[in-house]
């Protein structure tokens, strides 16, 4: 029999890294536990407090790295090449060319997938904040941040959602399709499909608006389409 | 920029060095991505670079005495409103506090709390075990409402 230990349940639940089952299973063996339930209650407290010390870096602080980072001369390439070193790079250059038609094929992710998969549900890198467009609330996930901006050249609107147990989904959104990711499975309707790369559940719609679900937790990427009304 | 910023400021415990912190990172991840050197992510790969700066800064700021009115405080601008003014004193707080907890404790939350990484990533950027990095990131919050508990600060 497993050893009660409500400080270690407690910091793995609110990590974010149990599935829905144990989830539940958790969250209702707190509802009767003392130990976990304030645990849970101090440490959620402590996030809380420490989510509020969260700053933005200062207007003269970016343009001073700005200029800095111009400031640096860019690294020469112009290298003198000797013939055998010639040789050699043609030979690697052709192995390489030669790897990637027969390696990429269907595997091959567009990069707005790939990216979408990289943030792994979370924040993307190119963004600004935005009026949120979607709900507060969506089921037990709460709406924390949303940013516009491009995603490899497609513009976006992201909207994250993070539940009590730290789990985060992302809702991209952009006024033309998203290309379709590798691999994916299709509905019938041919309008939405799913997918999975690397442990990121991904979730595609055209309906009502163009959108792209992710997150750690393939039920909760499904849940979130539905509350979403997305087909 | 902010993610840097966040993670600088609970490495350097003055605003200018952590400002400091800030463009070191980004010179060596600007040498870096020069030189052909391109993560698939970006986040991770800079906040790591930003933790090894930061190393040697922790390491610098240990063997010189701290003047504890030099501490970390959040400098509200002149045009604050009263409410924006209340929340940066708290933040001051807040920051005071985080400075409390152990180094491995306040990095842990601020890669994972005040940043967003998951435990995951941290431990991946921070070499440490999953279990690891959620131990000292759950003994870092309890004790983090602890310590403004019991010295009366209330926050939203």
């Amino acid at each position: 029999m497993r050893r009660h230990d409500p400080e270690l349940a407690a910091a793995r639940y609110l990590g974010g890294g149990l599935r829905l089952r144990r989830r539940r299973s958790f969250e209702a063996h707190v509802l009767e536990c003392e130990a976990c339930w304030r645990e849970v209650d101090v440490a959620r407290r402590g996030r809380s407090v420490a989510e509020a010390a969260r700053e933005l870096a200062p207007q003269p602080l970016r343009e001073r790295i700005r200029t800095a980072v111009f400031a640096v001369p860019l690294r020469s390439t112009r290298r003198m090449v000797r013939p055998a070193a010639i040789t050699v790079l043609t030979g690697i250059i052709v192995l390489a060319v030669v790897t990637l038609v027969f390696t990429r094929g269907p595997s091959a992710q567009d990069p707005v997938i790939a990216a979408a998969a990289a943030s792994g549900g979370g924040e993307l890198i190119v963004s600004e904040r935005a009026a949120p467009e979607l709900p507060q609330r969506l089921g037990d996930l709460r709406l924390i941040d949303t940013r516009s901006g491009t995603v490899e050249g497609l513009p976006v609107i992201q909207h994250l959602y993070r539940d009590g147990a730290g789990h985060v989904v992302s809702v991209l959104q952009a006024p033309t399709p998203f290309p379709v990711a590798a691999g994916a499975d299709h509905a019938e309707d041919g309008r939405t499909w799913t997918t999975e790369i690397d442990g990121i559940a991904l979730l595609c719609a055209e309906r009502p608006v163009p959108s792209l679900v992710a997150g750690n937790d393939p039920t909760e990427v499904r849940h979130v389409g539905r509350l979403l009304g997305l087909h | 920029m902010d993610l840097v910023y966040n993670l600088a400021r609970r490495m350097a415990r003055h605003q200018a060095d952590a400002e400091d912190l800030v463009q070191e990172t980004y010179m060596r991840a600007f040498e870096a991505w020069t030189a052909g050197r391109r993560p698939r992510r970006v986040e991770p790969w800079i906040a790591t670079i930003c933790l090894n700066a930061g190393r040697s800064w922790l390491r610098r700021a240990s063997t010189r005495l701290e003047d504890p009115s030099d501490e970390v405080t959040d400098r509200g601008a002149p045009d604050d409103t009263e409410a924006e003014a209340v929340a940066g004193l708290q933040r001051g707080e807040i920051a005071r506090a985080l400075w409390q907890l152990p180094e491995e404790q306040r990095i842990a939350i601020a890669l994972m709390d005040l940043v967003g990484f998951t435990a995951a990533e941290t431990a991946k950027m921070i070499g440490a075990p999953r279990g690891t990095v959620l131990a000292r990131v759950h003994r870092g919050r309890k004790r983090l409402a602890l310590i403004l508990q019991r010295e009366g600060v209330t926050w939203p």
